[in-house]
């Protein structure tokens, strides 16, 4: 069986960089992450024993944010962002810090459930009966969401895509 | 951006710009030490207060009277000036030590400091989709009921099933009586005490044994 020490000397940084791609920011992804590793601690005797500890602690990461995007508001009466935020003015090429905020921006405007089929598709690289597996959804429904989230972002973009995802 | 092509390439950059490993790792551990210490001090604390409570049981066995026929009656107000040191008086702890222990703190004032709140919709602390969490880029303490009381005016928060609507009603519902309480560490998302808001009246804290927040 797999410590909690050995599992986080092991598997952090990829679930680190999976958290910032769910979440959409650094500190969202730090705190989200950090939540999650501290209730896996607490059940560790049986996470540790399952054959892919890193598919349990994700599967709980995500459905995490998922919980929590359904039940958090958040207000910002320090922060506003301006009139002429990156998000209208398209994708800067040129510019990797801007066109992460776009992409940010996009996915963040997607249904949690579809953003995370997305991430597991494309980020992942994930088929989707092992996506439907993690998130505790019927493939049907896995398919359903990519096709729609790529639907989504295709209107947000000015870019043509000559194909469809699924036939 | 040819969408189907770029978006895995899109996400790995995402990913490049991920919190450090190190900070995420020493939040982890801090907290899990910090939970560990807690309960070794509770336990510690426990067992002191056994042993104290022991010690005090067997000085007062060894120092009564032998038993006589006799009862002396003695009343309460005779008690307390007799037992209880002179700053008592003043501390808004109950003089009955006994009745402490056992009822939950109602009127106390934590120090909540943190970011977030949660908005209930109903007094039950039990479930999972009664509470809207809302959070603030400034401690948010002072501001969860105003911002409860708002969502509640928009129709995002209802006293019955579904309690959190994602399409609120607009502007203008009623609002009810409103609370605040702090929530345990062990309770909050933030694994620190948070206030929590409930519809209710003064009294509902106390029927929750949750301390009520009136900073």
């Amino acid at each position: 069986m797999i410590t909690f020490e050995e599992f986080l000397d092991t598997q952090l940084a990829p679930l680190t960089r999976y958290a910032r791609v769910l979440t959409g920011d650094r500190q969202s992804a730090h705190d989200l992450l950090a939540d999650t590793l501290v209730t896996a601690s607490r059940k560790w005797e049986t996470i540790g024993q399952l054959e892919l500890p890193v598919a349990y602690v994700r599967r709980m990461v995500t459905n995490r944010h998922i919980d929590l995007t359904r039940r958090h508001r958040r207000f910002s009466w320090t922060h506003k962002l301006p009139e002429d935020h990156q998000l209208h003015t398209g994708l800067d090429h040129t510019n990797g810090v801007h066109q992460r905020g776009f992409l940010d921006e996009l996915l963040r405007e997607l249904p949690a459930p579809q953003r995370a089929a997305l991430i597991y598709r494309f980020y992942l690289g994930l088929p989707d009966e092992e996506i439907a597996q993690e998130l505790g959804m019927k493939v049907g429904s896995v398919r359903s969401a990519i096709s729609r989230g790529l639907a989504t972002l295709r209107t947000r973009t000015t870019a043509q895509d000559g194909r469809d995802y699924l036939p | 951006m040819t969408i189907d092509n770029d978006l895995g390439d899109a996400m790995r950059s995402l990913a490049s710009d991920s919190p450090a490993e190190v900070a995420v790792a020493a939040t982890v551990r801090g907290r899990i030490s910090r939970r560990h210490k807690v309960r070794r001090t509770a336990l510690a604390t426990a067992a002191a207060v056994a042993v104290v409570a022991a010690i005090v049981t067997t000085t007062s066995l060894l120092r009564s009277p032998a038993p006589s026929d006799e009862i002396r009656v003695v009343s309460p107000p005779q008690i307390q000036a007799s037992t209880a040191p002179a700053s008592v008086s003043s501390s808004p702890v109950p003089a009955s030590s006994g009745a402490a222990a056992t009822s939950p703190t109602t009127t106390a004032d934590p120090a909540v400091t943190g970011f977030s709140a949660r908005c209930y919709t109903t007094a039950d602390t039990g479930r999972t989709d009664n509470h809207l969490a809302i959070s603030l880029d400034v401690p948010m303490g002072p501001h969860a009921v105003e911002l409860c009381q708002q969502n509640w005016a928009e129709g995002t928060l209802s006293s019955t099933a579904p309690f959190i609507r994602d399409q609120p009603l607009g502007p203008g519902q009623s609002v009810p009586n409103l609370v605040a309480c702090v929530l345990p560490a062990d309770m909050s998302d933030e694994g620190t005490e948070e206030v929590a808001v409930f519809p209710g009246t003064d009294d509902t804290c106390n029927q929750l044994s949750l301390p009520r927040y009136s900073g």
